[in-house]
């Protein structure tokens, strides 16, 4: 019988090296491109079908990672500001020549709604994205990224990090122990509460002072502030990241040029343009589409690999 | 030999302190040295230890020398200190700066400015002697006590330092965790030729490996030499006689060194039995008559179980628990085995999945919850989790006009007394030690005049001294209160020497239960030190106190 | 010497020259890009508060306790997750700027935004809370100079601006991004839109201060000296 397994009760081990996507194993950098150029294009492509493709890849991407929970969440919490979007911009605009109705003394036209809508979608599009950076974008890739530009910032945030554990953990306990001297958040007005905590905090702050003297102090002994500091950099540029980031700049660098071309940008105003795309139109969809997919397209290169050499083997 | 560090009539006065804490101090660590710095709370070690280092100087006035390989340590290199001298401190969780293991052992190296593939190198070479490959990226949230200790050992290793100075390290870590550091510490010595200088309250682990002992008093050395020599110091003073450990201690009390000539003393229970064995020598056993007389039911615990999550893991299970007024009981276990949790649910904070507990014979449930803490005193790990005044006696008052009793200041005053906290009382409770914080809150939970009082590890980090108090004056209490006390502890002499009543806890079930020699006398491995080493002759005597010639 | 006075004065260089690049650039392309000029604006602003704390080597003490301050501002918000009309972060971040200072009320702000994010999530907000609770911080490091500022009266008037100007902020940069075109009518709407979360914060704010400010400026007073962080002109 295993007896060990019962009392498991230490949370799963994650591993910081091994990541579940290709794409996670890139260079932070490259994967930090890829979330800048999504929100860009999100923002630049004003146009159903460009918006609509985004929103589908960003979804199955999310899919992929296993983040299903809080997609579902971040999409119910940005249904405020996307319904804020919508029926602010017809209101406030009152351009167009499709003229739907007039409620008030506001004209409501065709474009300002679509306006909205496509607003409402870039939106979504850039929460959906929010959501992969979040799970894939650990805070040691964006602290890498951040230790050139701003070594000792970085060293603080890092500290900072690794505290937050500590004191909620430090928290937890004190909330316990005030309760039994009549402290505590869970019951009476939001007043009483709200102060009650407050008093909580105070002592978390004053017990955190007391035991920080002594991480000073760690600090301290192992020659912090004895000189000019290096950072050690976990993360290498490899082969495959230069090939990624080059692929995906010269990409959207051609991209965003057709942009400033007007391809892939529906014309709204003064009058709602057709939606259909023409051939540059189609070729730059095909483009943004693959820029999109790219870490979709790592792990079917992966799956498809594995599915290979298995056959051989 | 050649020597490290040398310090010539060093004494040191803390700026606002009105006499010295430090006092004329010449001592010398030599390469290979493996030295214990003993000494009660407060007398001076780890300001001596920090007098050692520069970068850690206190403020005040000092006098003296300190050198490190004969040039004044303060005029050694910023970068070259932090790498000659390696130092690490008491608790594990403070000292870690970074968020994971990797990070933390970066730290060092990119703080005295070494190249990324040096570092690199380093780490690699680090990981493979300490193992610690399948911790490496792991959150140091997620690491026990003691491999956050191991980390922060590595942290300073990983800068090469030719000594280490050691702050009571393993004053936080269970026992077990505690051999495990000791032995990785033998390790870096015995392979790595670093000297160490350890100070420490338990010296059960580390005597049998050291070369030299210092006992240290007020800011005084009182002994420098050998470690059978420091021992029968020890047992000369009336302050450090507590800190012997037991083997020694039973050679020490029975006479056996004078009378058999012994010239080394036994450190461990294997040398112990040996010259026991070899020399046919018999012991008398005295064993200690109970002290108190159980009365009726005041907690019960029945078939309890608890889970943290649904269908998660039952850290208690099917559990059965009886507590009577009057009553003192031990309840010992690693960690992991839900010691606390057992706790949390008899106050209520956790509710069981299963079963049902009745406290004072009311079912929990049905309890205010206001009355309950009136009734149930908890006195946690932290003590300092309990303060939230400036003063000692604005805790004191302000609890007693809290729990709105009719003479407040008489009681607030009158638990000073008792407790002996009249001196400090106005002084913040976060300045004063360890052992006089433990009191505080004790102080404070007993205002409320309750009837049940649950210890959490109430000896964790206190010297044999103060430990030895605090179970006097809690056995006192319960005499006096008729309390019923339910003490959850790694700590099996003290268990065996104050509870009633010992339980094994193990895999959330009470698996033994017994009065604490017919407890230990049917253990093997989980049993006090005294009884390992008498198990033959005397196997019901289970604490030093009842042997004798 | 002349390195020394564009090391200390760095930030606000670039922060001026990328203000007048923005500038002139919205003057030659003409668009709306007035998100891509707000970000511009936001980065300069931020800059020389960066910038001066990249240039000043701190203690170790130092860095560890504006990181304790930042990380009890951060994790405030996890207790009072159930009360979410109650906002405990900024209160903390007013505390600490009044007793240390602009600079530091700025280190601790912006980096307990990044870091609550870190574990309530990252969004395009990220930056603009580090503006609001960085400025925040900066704007009660200098009023802390003034002797006035130790009347309670006053920080409260000075709390309650605050959960407004931080919602407004906050409102700002999904108006910019996805409303069209930017008027005044664009604005109100959005501000009517938040001001039932930004009372609640103002509220919020004038009731820890009016019942924790002194208790807490106490305490991180006690600290700045128990870590001998006081400067010269407090011990005199």
């Amino acid at each position: 019988m295993d007896v060990h397994r019962k009392y498991g009760t230490r949370p799963q081990r994650s591993n910081g090296l091994k990541s579940r996507l290709v794409f996670e194993q890139l260079n932070p950098w490259v994967m930090f491109t890829y979330y800048i150029l999504t929100i860009a294009f999100s923002m630049t492509f004003i146009h159903p079908i460009f918006l609509g493709c985004e929103l589908l890849i960003v979804i199955l991407l999310n899919v992929v990672s296993k983040n299903g929970k809080q997609l579902v969440a971040v999409l119910q919490g940005s249904l405020f500001m996307m319904a804020f979007i919508m029926i602010m911009n017809p209101i406030i605009n009152n351009h167009g020549t499709h003229i739907i109705m007039t409620i008030g003394g506001t004209i409501i036209t065709v474009e300002a709604v679509v306006y909205g809508a496509l607003m409402a979608l870039s939106l979504a599009i850039v929460m959906v994205v929010f959501v992969s950076y979040n799970k894939s974008f650990t805070s040691q890739k964006f602290m890498y990224l951040f230790s050139r530009i701003s070594p000792r910032l970085t060293l603080l945030t890092l500290i900072t990090i690794r505290f937050v554990p500590l004191f909620i953990q430090r928290f937890k306990n004190i909330v316990t122990i005030q309760a039994t001297r009549g402290i505590q958040m869970t019951s009476g007005s939001v007043k009483h509460r709200a102060k009650s905590g407050m008093r909580l905090l105070e002592v978390l702050l004053v017990n955190s002072f007391y035991n920080a003297l002594q991480t000073a102090d760690s600090m301290t002994a192992r020659g912090y502030a004895s000189g000019k500091r290096t950072s050690y950099e976990r993360y290498r540029f490899t082969l495959r990241d230069f090939v990624s980031l080059g692929l995906l700049l010269v990409g959207s660098g051609i991209c965003f040029y057709s942009a400033t071309k007007g391809v892939g940008r529906l014309a709204i105003y003064p009058t709602l343009g057709k939606v259909g795309l023409s051939a540059s139109g189609i070729g730059v969809l095909g483009l943004v589409i693959l820029i999109y997919s790219f870490p979709i397209i790592l792990e079917a290169w992966e799956w498809v690999w594995w599915k290979l050499s298995k056959l051989k083997g | 030999m050649v020597e490290i560090i040398k310090t010539e009539g060093l004494s040191f006065q803390y700026s606002l302190a009105d006499k010295k804490s430090l006092n004329n101090i010449d001592l010398t660590i030599e390469n290979g040295d493996f030295i214990t710095l003993a000494g009660s709370s407060g007398s001076g070690k780890t300001t001596l230890l920090r007098q050692l280092k520069s970068e850690l100087w206190p403020v005040g006035k000092r006098e003296g020398r300190v050198l490190y390989q004969g040039e004044p340590i303060d005029e050694l290199d910023a970068r070259v200190s932090a790498q000659k001298i390696g130092m690490v401190f008491q608790s594990p969780d403070d000292q870690l700066v970074m968020d994971n293991v990797i990070q933390e052992l970066a730290f060092s190296l990119e703080n005295i400015g070494l190249a990324p593939d040096e570092i690199q190198k380093r780490i690699a070479e680090l990981v493979n002697f300490l193992n610690l490959q399948d911790i490496l990226y792991e959150s140091v949230h997620n690491l026990s006590g003691g491999q956050k200790q191991m980390v922060n050992l590595a942290a300073v290793l990983i800068l090469r330092p030719q000594v280490l100075l050691l702050d009571e390290p393993t004053a936080q870590l269970d026992p077990i965790a505690t051999k495990e550091f000791i032995s990785l510490l033998k390790r870096v010595h015995d392979e790595l030729g670093i000297a160490v200088l350890i100070s420490e309250h338990r010296l059960e682990d580390v005597i049998p490996l050291s070369n030299k002992l210092w006992l240290i008093d007020e800011g005084t050395m009182q002994y420098e030499g050998d470690v059978t020599g420091g021992l029968k110091a020890m047992w000369a003073s009336d302050k450090l006689t507590n800190f012997i450990p037991d083997v020694p201690f039973v050679f020490l009390k029975t006479g056996l060194t004078d009378s058999n000539a012994i010239s080394k003393l036994p450190l461990t229970v294997d040398k112990g039995k040996q010259i026991l064995q070899n020399q046919q020598i018999d012991l008398v056993g005295n064993q200690a008559a109970p002290q108190a007389t159980p009365g009726e039911e005041t907690v019960k615990v029945a078939r309890t179980s608890f889970e943290y999550t649904k269908n998660g893991l039952y850290v208690l299970d099917n559990l059965n628990l009886t507590v009577h007024k009057n009553e003192w009981l031990a309840i010992i276990g690693k960690n992991g085995t839900g010691k606390t949790t057992l706790l949390k649910v008899i106050m209520g904070i956790l509710t069981p999945r299963r079963g049902s507990i009745k406290v004072l014979g009311k079912k929990l449930r049905s309890w205010k919850q206001a009355d309950l803490y009136n009734e149930i005193g908890y006195l946690s790990q932290n003590p300092a989790d309990y303060f939230t005044y400036d003063s000692i006696e604005e805790e004191f008052f302000n609890r007693a006009e809290q729990l709105k009793l009719d003479t407040p200041n008489e009681a607030a005053e009158g638990m000073m007394a008792e407790l002996d906290l009249a001196k400090l009382r106005k002084q913040n409770p976060h300045d004063v030690s360890g052992g006089e914080q433990q009191l505080v809150a004790l102080g404070l939970i007993l205002m409320s005049s309750p009837r049940i009082l649950l210890l959490d590890e109430p000896t964790k980090g206190l010297d044999p001294l103060r430990r030895l108090r605090l179970g006097k004056l809690i056995k006192q209490l319960q005499l006096d209160k008729q309390l019923s006390i339910i003490m959850v502890s790694h700590d099996m002499e003290f268990s065996a020497r104050f509870a009633d009543k010992c339980a094994l806890i193990f895999d959330g079930e009470i698996v033994s239960e017994d009065e604490p020699h017919k407890f230990f006398a049917g253990n093997f491995f989980y049993t006090t030190v005294v009884n390992r080493l008498l198990r033959n002759q005397l196997p019901n005597i289970i604490n030093r106190e009842e042997v004798s010639r | 010497m002349k390195l020394k006075s564009i090391q200390a004065h760095g930030g606000l260089i670039l922060a001026i020259i990328i203000m007048v690049v923005a500038l002139a650039s919205i003057l030659v392309f003409k668009g709306d890009h007035y998100l891509a000029f707000s970000f511009a604006c936001l980065i300069a602003s931020m800059l020389p508060f960066y910038w001066d704390f990249e240039v000043n080597q701190l203690r170790a003490r130092e860095i560890v306790f504006l990181a304790v301050l930042a990380t009890v501002a951060a994790v405030a918000r996890v207790p009072f997750a159930p009360l979410p009309s109650v906002q405990p972060t900024s209160f903390i971040i007013i505390v600490s700027a009044l007793a240390l200072g602009k600079d530091s009320g700025f280190i601790i702000g912006s980096t307990a935004a990044i870091v609550s994010n870190l574990f309530l999530g990252q969004g395009p907000w990220t930056p603009w809370q580090m503006f609001c609770w960085g400025m925040m911080g900066v704007t009660a490091g200098i009023i802390g100079k003034y002797k006035w500022s130790q009347n309670v009266k006053v920080l409260c008037v000075f709390g309650f601006a605050w959960g407004f100007i931080f919602g407004w902020i906050m409102d700002l940069w999904y108006a910019l991004a996805y409303v069209q075109p930017l008027n005044m009518k664009t604005f109100i709407a959005a501000f009517v839109a938040s001001a039932y979360f930004d009372l609640a914060h103002a509220l919020s704010n004038v009731f820890f201060i009016a019942l924790f400010y002194k208790s807490w400026y106490r305490i991180i007073m006690r600290f700045k000296q128990k870590y001998g962080l006081l400067d010269e002109a407090e011990i005199k």
